[in-house]
């Protein structure tokens, strides 16, 4: 919105200007087809304003003018420095204009300019008259004025283009940061006085990360290249580098569902992360994104040293200095107790929260510097924002109470208007719940409604009761630890007064005991996960495999025990060694072109010959063999749900081939590999033996009577003996035996040799021939 | 800080280097299965590599043998692989040493068409008959040292002779034409004759092709113009006697398994049949269809496990014994109509004479690499042809395996016939729809080729001289 109406204005302005310097060297007035009344209005109060505008400051003109005389960057000016400078036209008009016709301009230029002869003629024979009137002096006078505009105006423009020209780094870079600098500030003034606005601006930097993203700049740049040649040298460069790594990961760290990274964050995320120290990165620094921003901006710590939530990190950290039993529990019930402070106001559990507050002070003052430091470290974001949370879904009660505190010192009737938000919200969410727990089979008593009742009977409960439903977000990824949690805070929060009464609490513990027995939740617990990390990070998450092999494991642990004073544990070398490969983007590049490659195949019903012509060399329309398309309906793939698989589904074996009876022994014979990288080489080489050997050079002379006779006279048995080295040794020492495939493969390979042995073992069944009797025989 | 530092196993060069290149050192592998979870897709990927290097290598043409006229039969010497006899249509009689493709000698040995060649046991004589009633026995020492164009025996048939065999060990040999005569080599006269036509019935049509079992040697077997297939024993009478649709151009009994005879049909198909089911319904095994075109002559490898057919569409066919189908199809540009075809001794190749005067010499296995090989090379081919194998079932492998080009004639014929097979059994099924249940019965393809066992009890005349 607001940008829109900016380059609105800032177009508006442009061409206002040529016009008005055409008036000015026409000595003319403007005229308009514009009410005639409003303009006269405007002639009276011209001449003061005009005055006081001359005092327009040097640099606000300056930077004016540079973007006009930019006139094609300037969009791409404006979305990059969104909402750079918060000009108004007529703020604009004001400076340049030097006199009369301003006002009257300010109206028009919205305005389409019909100009009706009759009326422009009348007024220039007006004009014209009081030109006359006026006396030399005066024309003089305002010739001077109009030169020296023009002079200035001159100055500022070849100033900007020397500006525009200059291509020194260092200027550039304090261009840039000065423009930030008013940028934060400008949104800090504008989420004071137009939230909406803010809103946008917010929306904006988004926009902007999502460029930088998409650019890959962080990853490419010329810069980034020349660092990594001096990198090898040169350990500060080495440490610009990560950082730029860093800054890279979260750039293009694709910010998917904010509201549920950022319930992440707020909620969940806590203790969690802390343990694991390689995700310490990620919720520690905040990238550019509007979520981290406004989760930031409410956890600024208030000079006020009012209450506010803190960080889940931080407090894990605080409280994983102080205590390491059950820091995460003091943390918890901390927040909790913040909150129950902000929420109820009630005389009586002021005395707790002020004991509490105490202890908390000292924390907090850390919290400060570290924070303090860090937003130096990193870009210093502007404070009191708690407005990301408008578009959120409100679930974390500790935002929304961190935002009641801001809002209370700072603006009343704004949070009057966010709460209403968030109660819109929560009820959706709270039907959202409901129906969950139908769905998992809490019917009969409804802990939210009942909680809902009670608070409503209570003073202060009606708050209370949502913040009971922010503890069973089951939206949330950390779902198991989130009921985990509040089991421990029910037992300490018992202590408490204001909680003792809620019988509601057995309630809600009944329903996550059914949650958590219910398989179903736990199946639901881990598609959220599946869902919420899905974050699909372009990048091999390295998973050392600890193997069960007798070989010292140096990269493990034993790496670590070697040289404690490397902070870097092996995982994360790993992990950094591999981040420049795009395996998983090159995998998801292959995987689209199969889909592609599968769904293509455009079938058309089109004919040709209707609607256009046809002949041998002319090819029908794309549009109309788009527009008779047939869209064959198939299956989806089979891959569709696997992230991580190929499915090729050409190889698909769709009948059952001869020699197998059953499809598991035919999937049996596939599984089991009979190469030399699966299997031993001793194995490798019985399984590969071909069925017929046949000896070089060597005629191969049919079989005879006399070999047949012997098998027949020596019978089964020493058939038997000649196969058995193969087959026995087949039996016993084939090393998969358990392994189905082995033993299909077994029987398979006999059913095939005894193609080859066939004339052997058949021969017992040879004389269905009909001999002839002794007398009949002819002689020889 | 260094740039990335990554903890290395360290270990003893003298584990894994090699002292000299032609060692091969061994890979320590861990063959636990949960550590390759991809070995069936990749030996899939190895499966697909190896069956496109097959069509890759496929060149089974080795050369030609050049007459100068249409080729009418081969033999091959029994012991000796190098050494092939080729007959033309003409009369002259061809010694060939095939290692060198060269001609060692050549004779004007009939009077009209040679129209079988067969050696005897010992490997130093053979026996060849004409359209000239004459039966004649050559030397081979003899023709080896060349300019001896004499045969060394000549026997006189009162009849045209249009096929021999001999007995495998026994010095005895078959001829056929108008009868069937048991000779001795040592005797100028037949020593029996199995003549149907003295009985004055209708069966007197003149045979065409006869054939010892190599295996019970005492058996033969022959196809007469009548469509007839007759087995006999030498020991007593003829046995049995199957009458076909078509004629039967060639036979040939499998040297490995003794009751396996296969006949090269005119229908286009071979059929293979299993001796011990004469005397019942289903005498047909297995029915060989591929060809477009007569089927002229058939050949058994000499493992037994496959044969090769020569047929009028000008092409050869393998065929394994237990398939419906051939394996593969042989066809140069110009080749003509194949009349008779031969298995080497060695299982390695295929010799097909055809009326375009030429010889040519085949890979029976168009990919196989020939010559010596080291035992590395030999275990990887193994491998590959193991994976065929096990892969051979899924569609990808199946298809590039399967994949010949055909001549535009065969392609079409093979079109033709497919469509005239349709609309034969769709005609079928429409009568048998339209008619009352079981007047129409349905009769396998195995028996349609079959009109049935002529064992009428009736006993050929036997006329000794």
């Amino acid at each position: 919105m607001m940008v829109c109406d900016y380059e609105y204005g800032q177009m508006s302005e442009a061409k206002l200007f040529f016009r008005e310097k055409e008036e000015e060297e026409e000595q003319m007035f403007m005229v308009s087809g514009v009410s005639h009344s409003g303009m006269e209005e405007d002639n009276e109060g011209q001449k003061e304003e005009g005055e006081d505008q001359q005092h327009a400051s040097h640099a606000h003109l300056l930077s004016d003018i540079m973007k006009m005389s930019k006139k094609g960057k300037v969009e791409v000016d404006v979305r990059t420095s969104l909402a750079a400078s918060s000009l108004n036209t007529s703020h604009l008009l004001t400076r340049i204009l030097p006199s009369t016709s301003l006002r009257k301009n300010k109206h028009t230029y919205t305005l389409a300019v019909p100009v009706e002869k009759t009326v422009s003629r009348r007024e220039v024979e007006e004009e014209a008259g009081a030109r006359k009137a006026v006396s030399l002096q005066q024309v003089r006078e305002r010739n001077r004025e109009l030169w020296r505009q023009k002079e200035m105006k001159r100055r500022y423009e070849q100033k900007a283009r020397l500006m525009n020209k200059s291509k020194s780094r260092k200027h550039h870079r304090l261009l840039r940061r000065e423009r930030l600098k008013k940028q934060k500030a400008e949104l800090e003034e504008l989420h004071k006085t137009d939230p909406e606005a803010a809103l946008d601006g917010l929306q904006q930097l988004e926009r902007a990360r999502i460029e930088e993203r998409m650019s890959l700049r962080h990853k490419t740049s010329k810069w980034a290249h020349l660092q990594g040649l001096r990198a090898t040298t040169d350990k500060s460069v080495m440490a610009a580098l990560r950082e730029n790594q860093r800054m890279y990961k979260e750039l293009t760290g694709k910010a998917t569902q904010p509201v549920e990274s950022e319930e992440e964050e707020d909620v969940a995320e806590g203790g969690v992360h802390s343990q694991k120290g390689e995700e310490r990165v990620q919720c520690e620094a905040p990238a550019m994104s509007p979520a981290t921003l406004g989760s930031n901006i409410c956890l600024r710590p208030r000079p006020q040293r009012i209450h506010t939530r803190r960080s889940p990190s931080r407090a894990s950290r605080n409280s994983g200095k102080k205590s390491t039993g059950g820091s995460r529990q003091t943390g918890r019930l901390k927040n909790r107790l913040e909150a129950e402070r902000e929420e109820t106001r009630d005389g009586d559990a002021e005395m707790m929260d002020e004991e509490e507050g105490k202890t908390q002070e000292e924390e907090e003052e850390e919290e400060e510097k570290l924070e303090s430091e860090k937003l130096e470290s990193e870009k210093p974001v502007p404070e009191g924002h708690g407005l990301k949370t408008l578009t959120k879904q409100p679930k974390k009660k500790k935002n929304k109470k961190s935002m009641n505190s801001l809002d209370r010192t700072d603006q009343d009737q704004e949070a009057l208007s966010i709460d209403d938000l968030f109660d819109k919200v929560e009820i959706g969410i709270k039907n959202k719940v409901k129906k969950k727990l139908k769905r998992l089979g809490v019917h009969s008593q409804d802990p939210w409604t009942e909680v809902k009742k009670k608070g409503k009977k209570k003073k202060a409960a009606l708050t209370i009761a949502p913040s009971e439903i922010e503890e069973f977000d089951f939206t949330s990824t950390r779902n198991q630890e989130n009921i985990d949690e509040t089991k421990e805070r029910a037992g300490t929060v018992q202590a408490l007064e204001s909680l003792e009464e809620e019988g509601g609490m057995d309630k809600l513990q009944a329903a996550v005991q059914t949650l958590k027995g219910s398989p179903a939740s736990q199946g639901t617990l881990a598609t959220h996960k599946a869902k919420t990390q899905v974050d699909p990070n372009k990048f091999l998450q390295v998973e050392p495999k600890q193997l069960m092999t007798a070989l010292p494991d140096c990269v493990g642990e034993a790496g670590e025990a070697m040289e404690d004073t490397h902070t870097e544990t092996a995982e994360d070398i790993i992990r950094e060694a591999f981040s420049d490969d795009y395996l998983m983007e090159e995998f998801s590049v292959e995987k689209g072109e199969a889909v592609r490659k599968d769904q293509a195949g455009g079938l058309s019903a089109a004919m040709p010959g209707w609607g256009d012509w046809t002949g041998p060399n002319i090819q029908m329309s794309n549009t109309k063999r788009k527009r008779f398309g047939l869209r064959l309906p198939h299956a989806p793939r089979k891959d569709s749900r696997l992230g991580h698989v190929l499915y090729n589904e050409k190889a698909d074996v769709s009948e059952l081939p001869y020699p197998f009876k059953g499809v598991k022994d035919f999937e049996a014979s596939v599984r089991a590999p009979v190469g030399r990288l699966f299997v031993p080489e001793a194995v490798h080489k019985r399984l590969t033996a071909p069925p017929v050997v046949i000896k070089m050079s060597t005629v191969i002379q049919p079989m005879t009577e006399e070999e047949l006779l012997r098998h027949e006279r020596s019978g089964r048995g020493e058939a038997e003996v000649e196969d058995s080295p193969r087959e026995a040794s087949g039996g016993t020492e084939r090393p998969r035996e358990a392994s189905g495939g082995t033993q299909r493969k077994v029987g398979q390979r006999n059913s095939k040799r005894k193609v080859s042995q066939l004339g052997e073992r058949d021969v017992v069944a040879r004389p269905v021939i009909r001999t002839p009797t002794p007398g009949e025989a002819p002689e020889v | 800080m260094s740039i990335k530092k990554i903890n290395v196993l360290s270990r003893n060069p003298d584990h894994y280097l090699r002292e000299t290149k032609h060692d091969i050192h061994k890979v320590q592998r861990n063959y636990d299965p949960a550590l390759h979870p991809f070995e069936a897709a990749r030996e899939y990927k190895l499966a697909m590599n190896s069956v496109k290097l097959e069509r890759v290598f496929a060149k089974p043409f080795v050369g030609s043998l050049d007459h100068t006229e249409a080729v009418s039969s081969l033999c091959r010497h029994p012991h000796r692989l190098s050494c092939a006899f080729t007959g033309t249509v003409e009369g002259e009689l061809r010694l060939w040493d095939l290692s060198k493709k060269k001609c060692e000698w050549m004779v004007q040995a009939h009077n009209g068409q040679i129209t079988s060649i067969v050696a005897a046991p010992d490997g130093n004589s053979f026996f060849t008959v004409g359209n000239d009633k004459t039966i004649k026995k050559w030397n081979l020492d003899k023709a080896k040292k060349g300019n001896q164009d004499l045969p060394v025996d000549t026997w006189l048939s009162d009849t045209i002779v249009t096929g021999i065999t001999h007995h495998r060990s026994r010095k005895e040999f078959i001829t056929c034409g108008e009868r069937v005569l048991l000779w001795d080599a040592s005797n100028k006269a037949p020593k029996f004759s199995y003549d149907w036509s003295t009985s004055g019935d209708k069966n007197d049509a003149s045979v065409a092709c006869v054939k010892f079992n190599q295996v019970e040697t005492s058996l033969f077997a022959s196809s007469d113009y009548a469509n007839n297939l007759v087995l006999y024993d030498t020991r007593g009478k003829e046995v049995k006697k199957l009458k076909m649709n078509m004629r039967i151009n060639a036979l040939a009994w499998n040297p490995m398994e003794a009751f396996i005879l296969t006949a090269a049909s005119e229908d286009y198909n071979v059929y293979t049949y299993d001796i011990r089911k004469f005397s019942k319904s289903q005498q047909v095994v297995n029915i060989h269809m591929g060809h477009t075109a007569a089927v002229l002559d058939v050949d058994y490898a000499p493992t037994g496990l496959e044969f090769c057919t020569a047929s009028y569409d000008k092409s050869i066919r393998i065929f394994r014994t237990e398939e419906g189908h051939s394996r593969d199809v042989y066809h140069t540009k110009r080749m003509f109509k194949v009349s008779c075809v031969l298995w080497s001794g060695d299982n390695k190749f295929i010799l097909s004479g055809s009326s375009d005067h030429n010889v040519r010499l085949w890979k029976a296995k168009s990919n196989e690499k020939l010559g010596i090989m080291r035992a590395r090379e030999r275990y990887a081919i193994n491998y590959a042809e193991e994976l065929k194998r096990k892969y051979g079932h899924f569609p990808q492998v199946k298809r590039i395996a399967r994949h010949r080009h055909l001549p535009q004639h065969i392609y079409n014929a093979k079109n033709e016939l497919r469509a005239m097979k349709e609309s034969r059994s769709r005609k079928e099924a429409n009568r048998r729809k339209h008619s009352t249940p079981g007047e129409v019965p349905h009769v396998s393809a195995r028996q349609k080729a079959v009109v049935g066992l002529q064992d009428d009890g009736v006993l050929p005349g036997t006329s000794s001289d």
